[in-house]
């Protein structure tokens, strides 16, 4: 199979971009796990990922059908960038250390603790409340993933993006399952920053393109998709500039703080 | 009076937040079509590119001076 540099582009951000929300889930879903029952748990994420292929089906297939592909690339191309922007916000305030990085340990520490005040279930029956939680958790996370895959299927100039929207999100999902399966821990060492500055840097990128190619501008290069790159180089150069300014905005507070104190 | 003040002061807060990021995106996804209807489709492309870095800018600008 013979991927562009765009597909593979696609492929690598969807990986990202779903590995970032599964690692997410799959802290409640060991924490459901470990407290309540395994089979309430599994078969609250099984569910929801049934769940997950409905939605990704029905309206993957009715919007790529219905909607003009120029007015779903505007869209799709505008929702990427508020999504993405949102992320690429976020990480950067956190590497510039102006607001605290996630601990994926601690919400697991408190998923348990949650649980544990939750009445036990009789031994042998169905635990509603595990499948609840897990349900409800992979859900939530794997909508984001759905979007993603949603966004980068129907965005592109064709429908060849669903293979490696789908293949990114597919890859990431298994890796975190076998990460848990041998680690039996939440996954703490994932650099969830680095992977959410990176998602966002590329839904950026890719939204700003594609937004651009369904409100009509003429994107410089040949083929225009080379675009793509140099927007990405754009915005990773704009994020380090705000990253070093928001840097040394930090570190002028903190000395400020400490002058106050010994004084 | 009253009313204009509190709308004001709702504008203000809802600028403040994160939804300055959001409606600065939306913004600028506006001016990109005003843009490429008046016949800007060559300029359209980086001046986006501006407008959103812009936007980013500001966006955090504002985080800092809450904190």
């Amino acid at each position: 199979m013979g991927l562009t540099a765009v597909q593979w582009g696609v492929v690598i951000a969807a990986f990202f971009a779903s590995a970032v929300e599964f690692v997410e889930a799959f802290t409640v879903v060991l924490a459901v796990g470990v407290t309540r029952s395994w089979r309430s748990s599994l078969l609250g994420a099984l569910a929801a990922t049934a769940t997950l292929a409905v939605i990704v089906a029905v309206f993957g297939v009715s919007l790529l059908s219905i909607v003009p592909i120029e007015v779903l690339r505007f869209v799709i191309g505008a929702l990427l960038m508020l999504f993405g922007m949102k992320w690429l916000r976020k990480s950067i305030l956190r590497y510039s250390h102006l607001k605290a990085m996630r601990d994926e340990a601690a919400l697991y520490q408190r998923e348990i603790t949650t649980l544990e005040e939750e009445p036990r279930p009789t031994p042998g029956a169905f635990d509603s409340i595990g499948f609840a939680v897990s349900y409800k958790s992979v859900l939530l996370e794997g909508l984001e993933v759905a979007f993603i895959v949603l966004s980068f299927g129907t965005g592109a100039r064709n429908e060849a993006n669903w293979l490696p929207a789908i293949i990114g999100a597919a890859a990431a999902a298994l890796l975190v399952i076998l990460a848990g399966v041998i680690l039996r821990s939440p996954l703490e060492r994932v650099p969830e920053n680095t992977l959410k500055f990176s998602v966002g840097l590329m839904l950026v990128s890719y939204g700003t393109f594609w937004a651009g190619e369904g409100a009509g501008v003429e994107w410089p290069g040949s083929p225009p998709d080379l675009s793509i790159i140099g927007l990405i180089v754009g915005y990773s150069l704009v994020s380090y500039l705000l990253i070093r300014w928001l840097g040394s905005v930090h570190q002028q507070r903190t000395a400020a703080r400490l002058q106050e104190t010994t004084q | 009076m009253n009313y204009l003040k509190a709308a004001a002061l709702w504008l203000y807060d809802f600028l403040a937040e994160d939804n300055l990021l959001m409606l600065g995106t939306i913004a600028s996804l506006l001016l990109l079509i005003a843009l490429v209807r008046l016949g800007g489709a060559e300029y359209a492309g980086p001046l986006f590119f501006v407008l959103i870095a812009a936007v980013l800018f500001f966006s955090l600008r504002a985080e800092v001076v809450k904190k």
